[in-house]
């Protein structure tokens, strides 16, 4: 997750400066609060796994594997839905990149909400 | 399915932590078993039962219904 | 998971995904990219009969829909399909600002590539049977 928030970070932003876009206008200002949001989440994250190594805990166990997997599982399945809404409004999007970018981040924004519902709900 | 977890580790006289660190897994995992909301593997059944020196069924408890 | 779910959500999609390619307007002179997606849609619809079909003959056998296992392989598979599918957006994204391919045909490549990710990947784990502990 956190590799793929870069590596959109990157994407988004060289295309942002090729096309010279407005990052505080509108879609564009939302889609970018919405990266440092995620961003400064997954940050958080990886300092918080890195503190459970150094005190000798495994970064990855078999309930945190069973909660990414089941978690991804529902993400999976919302996220085919979002993009059929998204292909159904796409004539409102200002620009294709704040449409894809937008829905990327939704996606993620789902795999969030569902982990939190998983880790709640587990052997519910 | 009901555990012991919590129970046992108090005899042992055993953190969470401590009992994580055993049977290397997080500290969340056995927060999540302590409080049922988690079914392990096999594996981490036996490794927990094997901390208190007991057999699977004497940790976990198997409720039929 | 219900036991006609896994068809029904199928054969939906395939559904949902012949109604995308149809109503393309002619952006892009690709051919090869329409034979793909017929394609591929094909193989979706055809799975969705399977799946229906296993589950029917299963319940006539008086075997389980679903087990341990078949949960996990269809967790596993829609989960990595989901990562994949993140990074398979963000090369989309890259590919729309750099050629003169159209908006319909890069929404309908990201949805068949995650469909086409989550069969391969299912496939994949039912025949090898790969291991999910750690």
């Amino acid at each position: 997750m956190i590799t793929s928030i870069i590596i959109m970070m990157i994407v988004l932003g060289y295309i942002a400066y090729q096309k010279g876009v407005d990052l505080f206008n509108g879609l564009n200002l939302v889609i970018f609060l919405l990266i440092i949001i995620f961003g400064v989440i997954a940050l958080i994250g990886s300092i918080r796994k890195e503190n459970e190594a150094k005190k000798g805990f495994p970064a990855e166990d078999e309930l945190s594997t069973q909660i990414k997997y089941k978690s991804g599982y529902y993400a999976y399945m919302a996220s085919m839905y979002l993009w059929l809404f998204i292909f159904l409004l796409k004539d409102s999007f200002p620009n294709t990149e704040s449409m894809i970018g937008g829905g990327i981040l939704l996606s993620a924004l789902i795999f969030y909400i569902s982990r939190i519902i998983v880790k709640r709900g587990l052997n519910g | 399915m009901v555990n012991r977890i919590k129970e046992l580790r108090a005899k042992f006289n055993l953190t969470q932590n401590d009992l994580a660190l055993k049977v290397n897994v997080r500290r969340e995992t056995i927060v999540f078993l302590e409080k049922g909301k988690y079914n392990p593997s096999l594996k981490l059944a036996y490794d927990i039962a094997k901390v208190f020196d007991l057999t699977i069924e004497e940790v976990f408890i198997f409720d039929e219904e | 998971m219900k036991t006609i779910f896994w068809p029904v959500f199928i054969l939906t999609w395939s559904l949902v995904l012949s109604g995308l390619w149809i109503i393309q307007p002619n952006e892009a002179p690709a051919s090869l990219l329409e034979f793909i997606f017929v394609g591929i849609i094909v193989v979706f619809f055809a799975l969705g009969v399977y799946f229906g079909y296993n589950r029917f003959r299963n319940k006539q056998q008086g075997f389980p829909e679903d087990d341990e296992m078949s949960k996990k392989i269809t967790q596993k598979a829609a989960a990595l399909s989901f990562y994949i599918g993140v990074f398979l957006w963000v090369i989309l994204i890259y590919i729309q600002s750099h050629t003169t391919i159209g908006l319909n045909w890069i929404l309908a490549s990201g949805m068949i590539g995650m469909a086409l990710t989550f069969i391969i990947s299912w496939s994949i784990l039912s025949i090898g049977r790969i291991k999910f502990e750690q």
